[in-house]
């Protein structure tokens, strides 16, 4: 699988790292609601299609950046930004 | 008086055919970031992209990302020190080694170590590649049809030296 690095061009998966679901929001500073923490923290999605991920190049240029991936297909969907 | 020692000391170069692999001391490395322009009154044009590396008369410059650049020079270098306050500055000289790879099968060696296209169509003389060579970042320049640096983090230099003599070994006895 090859991922476009927006600095580095398409490389290969091998040079990234997966940062996890980047369509989760944080709760807002000062949310007393623990149950609203627990479930950013703990609960996950595992969809099927369509995602939006945070990826690292670790063995490049060391940025963080989002990518739209097909969970199903592995096909890219490029950088989101 | 502190004495610089080289991390593959006790690292013996690598020859068989026109193939060497050596490490190759004497420069300075010093990592900016910050306004382009500020850097560039100091160094001179700085690369457009991270693909390809910059010269500047003694200066060679590679750019690791946006607005942050790597800043190859000779051993006694004061481009450091001309930089200070007009950009964040961070002396690297001692913590890379320099191993160059050299020879008609250098690319076939390079291609068993690093996820990227070393085809001489494409990674051409003056492509920079960040990538990494056993897990561990590398940064590797291509400085001549079959000729490469590989700059590689000082703790993992043996390492480093280790896997690539060995990916050399398949090609002993190539002329």
């Amino acid at each position: 699988m090859m991922i476009p690095c927006p600095y580095c061009g398409d490389r290969d998966v091998s040079e990234f790292r997966y940062g996890g679901d980047a369509t989760k929001q944080r709760p807002q500073h000062g949310t007393g609601d623990l149950k609203t923490w627990h479930d950013y923290y703990f609960l996950f999605d595992n969809p099927k299609g369509p995602h939006t991920e945070y990826w690292q190049h670790v063995l490049g240029c060391r940025r963080w950046f989002k990518l739209a991936r097909n969970t199903a297909t592995n096909e890219i969907g490029g950088v989101v930004s | 008086m502190l004495e610089r020692r080289s991390a593959l000391a006790s690292a013996t170069p690598y020859v068989s055919g026109s193939l060497s692999i050596a490490e190759r001391p004497g420069f300075s490395l010093t990592q900016v970031a910050g306004v382009e322009e500020k850097i560039a009154a100091v160094t001179g044009p700085l690369p457009e992209k991270v693909a390809r590396a910059q010269v500047n008369g003694a200066l060679t410059i590679f750019r690791i990302g946006p607005a942050q650049f790597w800043i190859v020079g000779p051993e006694m270098d004061d481009t450091a020190s001309r930089l200070q306050g007009q950009c964040a500055v961070t002396p690297l000289s001692n913590s890379r080694v320099r191993i160059a790879l050299e020879g008609a099968p250098a690319r076939e060696v390079l291609s068993m170590l690093i996820p990227v296209d070393v085809h001489q169509t494409v990674f051409t003389p003056g492509t920079v590649a960040l990538t990494g060579i056993h897990h561990t970042p590398v940064t590797v320049h291509c400085t001549g049809e079959t000729a490469f640096d590989i700059y590689v983090m000082r703790t993992f230099a043996l390492n480093a030296w280790e896997v690539i003599t060995d990916a050399a070994r398949a090609f002993a006895g190539n002329p």
